[in-house]
């Protein structure tokens, strides 16, 4: 077993749960920012995953050229058994944890605004 | 711009080549590549093509960053700063280099606030200069968009007296068809014509001329074809117009169904042929080209023609200009009533476009940063000799462990190289940001909205940054030639070589001069300024608005006077204005305008002066203010009858009548023969073009003797109201429906944008000299203070042996004063022989003003020596308990 997910590394591999087949950096990207809001730069998501990939949770394929891409070929990636395993394990911790405690959590952040 | 940076039909390639650098792993290379083409394509025409430029540009360089930052992590670390011996040892040149630049890297890391620092100064200067290369480049260096530029002249005719006039109708005739060296002469003739779009008239500039411009030029409309009409048909029988690639583009949307259409130029209707193509405008602002007629009336003393030819290849630029003058030497002996005396020259294009004053400008600038970029790389150099120092029992333990004196030097150089690569991306960026900014403001200099950032502009300062990293490190890496290992391992102190003390006098010294030079120059530029600023227009310009009207075709001229009376009488009635008046002149408007020769009754020619005349309407003077010295002004009866009158300038009067009363006196317009009228009042002379321009003799003469359809009327206003611009439209149309009307503009607002262009140079120098003197002053600052810390050991034993803090101070102190004075004077010379180049830019100020040089020698040797004096103080602070060795 190894290090625990970040948070970003969360959003990504959910990205790969919602995308399926279609997942390359672009829509991995795209589809971050669609859920939620949040400005996301590309050299991140590459970056995360080759990380992720050099621990087995992602594998990757190189599809066809295409000409919106200038001639370039999509490297395609996939959501690995592990990573499935590494993702399912980091919900279920924070689950566990913030379980009951949302409406104490969102009570706290009312006072600070208030 | 170029695909390079973007402006491409795909992302810049230059950020591209970047990311195929810095992604080593093929697959993803291609993967990162394409998305990010995708995203880019999405950009582009979700947003815009810039926008998404700008965006490839962003995520390219946080990509790369990313990707360089996280393959070092990964890098072996080495064990101990011993391991230059392995890193020797192994591997090929390239891996060493890369090793090299490696530690260099980690070195600067360890003093981020120092590496920020040094990169960010190199920044500022880089970007400086690069920016003002871009604008050179530009407007100097590049050739004009034509073919064969270096073969394109001027001809321009010269008075008796040597000043630069237009060419005649007919004097063109005979130079075209007599000049031998020149494939062909072409003409261009401006006048304003009102276009009507939308149902209303505006006023633009036409530009009469024939095919034969396309020939000289060498260029074709871009849409459309040229002129066809033979030289000679009167201008009513063609009735074709080519638009300019501006107008086309602003009025027509580049439709390039616009062929063929008829658009209504004054009265007549116009079959658009053509769009001339891009770079046109160099040669004036013409909106709209139609064909030049001869027109047989036109007089051999008529100048304005602008001619423009080519040379044939075979032919030098001096035969033909020989030719040329012989031909006028000829056309004086025939036609000696217009000519006798004349001559005619011909020019390089460029010169004549450019324009010397743009030229020096920009050398100025350019030479003035060249400066500041020398002055930075001395200061850095003494840092970074100071930090060498301060390292030495790093290099001796280096050396120690078997670390050749080479690999010592190799450091060092990697380190300047890469602190003046960081320079060189900050001043890259900075350029990037600033060319654009610089670029719309095109009313400075001619060709301005052709800057821009190229692959020229980076040439210049990765070069340049190139240059300025060897530079930087020469110093360290002189000095760390010198030490012995030895030394540096058992000394607690001093240990720097004589040659690299030296050496760090010797740039501070350097730092001085270039500062006292700098300042010098820029003071001298910003007080030619202040006596610009303080000529007197000599009529009182706030308050006072000006739009240039054009007035529908009269049925005869002489109902002209009598429109312009009612439209002025109506206008002021117009709320907030009190006084209203008509006149040719366009104020502070540097175009070229149409001058006279004016003289005594009994004078020759040789005796006429340049005078500039004015048609003025009844109060043009209570209007203007300009103050009336004898005599009376025009008065409101319209009537041309009588003698003629004319009110002339204080300079005139007493330039013809030098002890006589000019009044009641009578002067010759043009030539011997010519018309004469009365002088019936005399007024003060104004500078109503520009502050700088010696003030020419001027003549005014009643608008009712001279009804011209085009002019400028002026409002005399106290708080006018903001929709005043728009009576002011519904009055002049009210009597006159066809006039076309310009903007409604404050003459006090157009006298300072005149002096926009002779503010930049002062300004810009100024800035420069500000940062070169801090430089300097920390500069000297850092000498003393690192002498004082070098030398701490032997003030400690000098003060444990009962030397006295003071003489101790004393010693400091004055080699700081030495090399202060030995600054001011050298860069005091220096100001002296480079103030010379730039005198003619200098305005009632001699290159050579000795406040100036006083005032500023004073203020950098008070710098200096504040510099100095600070850290010596802290000399007496040493405890000789805490610098020995106990």
């Amino acid at each position: 077993m190894g290090r625990a997910l970040g948070e970003f590394e969360q959003l990504i591999l959910f990205a790969l749960v919602d995308l399926g087949d279609d997942a390359y950096g672009a829509s991995i990207g795209r589809a971050i920012e669609r859920r939620t809001g949040r400005d996301v730069t590309a050299g991140a998501v590459y970056t995360a995953l080759d990380r992720l990939a050099s621990r087995g949770y992602v594998s990757a394929a190189v599809g066809e050229p295409t000409p919106e891409r200038g001639g370039r070929r999509r490297k395609y990636y996939r959501l690995e058994t592990q990573g499935a395993l590494a993702l399912q394990r980091s919900v279920a911790a924070l689950r566990d944890m913030s379980d009951g405690l949302i409406a104490r959590l969102e009570a706290l952040t009312q006072e600070s605004r208030a | 711009m170029t695909p390079w940076f973007g402006g491409g039909d795909g992302p810049p390639k230059l950020a591209e080549m970047l990311l195929r650098l810095v992604v080593k792993d093929p697959e993803s290379r291609e993967g990162i590549l394409g998305d990010l083409w995708e995203e880019y394509c999405e950009a582009a025409s979700q947003r815009s093509p810039r926008y998404a430029t700008r965006w490839y540009w962003w995520s390219a360089i946080r990509l790369a960053f990313r990707y360089v930052t996280a393959r070092t992590q990964r890098m072996p670390l080495p064990q101990g700063s011993g391991t230059v011996i392995p890193a020797l040892r192994r591997g090929g040149t390239v891996t060493s280099v890369a090793r090299d630049v490696g530690y260099a890297a980690r070195g600067l890391g360890r003093s981020p606030r120092f590496s920020a620092a040094v990169a960010l100064t190199l920044g500022l200067g880089l970007g400086a200069s690069a920016t003002i290369f871009g604008v050179f480049d530009a407007v100097v260096l590049q050739p004009m968009p034509f073919p064969g530029p270096d073969r394109l002249v001027r001809l321009s005719q010269l008075t008796p007296r040597g000043v630069d006039f237009q060419v005649s109708q007919p004097d063109f005739v005979d130079f075209r068809d007599r000049a031998s060296g020149l494939v062909d002469l072409a003409a261009v003739q401006t006048q304003e014509v009102a276009f009507e779009s939308d149902g209303a008239l505006e006023r633009l500039t036409a530009g009469l001329t024939t095919s034969a411009l396309f020939r000289v030029l060498e260029v074709r409309p871009a849409l459309g074809r040229s002129f066809s009409e033979p030289e000679g048909v009167p201008r009513a029988g063609s009735r074709t117009a080519i638009l300019s690639s501006h107008l086309w583009v602003e009025r027509f949307e580049a439709d390039r169904d616009v062929l063929g259409r008829t658009v209504r130029l004054d009265d007549g209707l116009f079959v658009v042929i053509g769009v001339m193509p891009r770079g046109l405008e160099l040669l004036g602002d013409v909106d709209v080209w139609l064909p030049r007629g001869a027109d047989p009336l036109a007089q051999r003393d008529d100048h304005r023609l602008q001619v423009y030819g080519r040379l044939r290849d075979e032919v030098h630029l001096l035969d033909a200009r020989e030719a040329i003058a012989a031909i006028a030497i000829d056309l004086g002996e025939s036609h000696p009533a217009s000519n006798a005396g004349w001559s005619a020259q011909l020019a390089p294009l460029t010169d004549f476009l450019v324009g010397a004053q743009v030229r020096l400008v920009t050398v100025t600038l350019l030479s003035a940063l060249g400066l500041l970029l020398l002055l930075i790389g001395a200061n850095i150099s003494n840092l970074l000799m100071a930090r060498t120092t301060g390292r030495q029992r790093e290099f001796g333990v280096r050396s120690a462990l078997g670390a050749g004196r080479w690999s010592v030097v190799r450091l060092l150089l990697a380190e300047s190289v890469l602190l003046s690569l960081m320079g060189a991306v900050a001043g890259v960026a900075l350029a990037y940001g600033l060319l654009p900014v610089v670029a719309r403001q095109p009313e400075l200099v001619p060709r301005m909205s052709d800057v821009a950032f190229d692959w020229r502009v980076l040439t210049f300062a990765m070069v340049a940054s190139a240059v300025e990293g060897l530079g930087i490190g020469l110093g360290p890496a002189l000095q760390s030639t010198r030490w012995s290992v030895q030394r540096a391992l058992t000394e607690t102190g001093g240990g720097t070589s004589r040659a690299a003390r030296r050496y760090r006098d010797v740039l501070v010294v350097g730092q001085v001069s270039m500062a006292m030079t700098l300042l010098v120059s820029a003071s001298l530029l910003v007080k030619s300024f202040r006596q610009l600023q303080r000529v007197d227009p000599g009529f009182r310009t706030q308050e006072l608005l000006a739009v240039e009207v054009q007035l529908s075709s009269p049925g005869s001229p002489l109902e002209l006077p009598g429109r312009v009376e009612e439209m002025l009488s109506n206008l002021r009635t117009l709320p907030g204005v009190r006084a209203a008046a008509g006149t040719s002149m366009r104020f502070f408007d540097l175009s070229p305008r149409t001058f006279t020769m004016l003289g005594r009754m009994d004078a020759a020619l040789d005796d006429y002066v340049t005078a500039d005349w004015r048609i003025v309407t009844p109060r043009y003077f209570e209007t203007t203010e300009v103050p009336v010295r004898a005599g009376r002004v025009f008065d409101d009866r319209l009537e041309a009858s009588g003698e003629a009158e004319v009110v002339v300038g204080e300079a005139l009067a007493n330039s013809l009548w030098p002890d006589e009363d000019a009044l009641g006196q009578r002067l010759r317009w043009e030539a011997p023969e010519g018309i004469a009228t009365r002088v019936v009042g005399v007024v003060g002379d104004v500078s109503d073009v520009h502050p700088g321009l010696p003030q020419v003799a001027s003549a005014y003469v009643p608008y009712a003797r001279v009804p011209t359809r085009r002019l400028t009327l002026l409002l005399r206003t106290d708080s006018p109201p903001p929709d005043l611009a728009a009576a002011v439209g519904r009055t002049v149309r009210e009597v006159d429906r066809g006039a076309a009307l310009a903007e409604l503009r404050d003459v006090g607002e157009r006298y300072v944008d005149v002096l926009a262009v002779d503010r930049l140079l002062p300004t810009l120098l100024a800035v420069v000299a500000a940062i070169a003197v801090v430089l300097s002053g920390l500069g000297v600052y850092g000498l003393v203070a690192f002498t004082v810390a070098r030398r701490g050991h032997e003030i400690g034993i000098r003060m444990a042996l009962g030397g006295r803090p003071g003489a101790i101070v004393a010693m400091l102190f004055g080699h700081g004063v030495r090399l202060v004075s030995a600054g001011v004077v050298m860069g005091a010379l220096a100001a002296a022989a480079v103030s010379r180049t730039f005198a003619s830019l200098l305005f009632e100020t001699e290159p050579t003003d000795l406040s100036t040089y006083v005032g500023v020698g004073a203020f950098v040797a008070v710098v200096g020596l504040i510099a100095t004096y600070v850290p010596s103080r802290r000399a007496t602070h040493v405890e000789p308990t805490r610098v020995l060795p106990t």
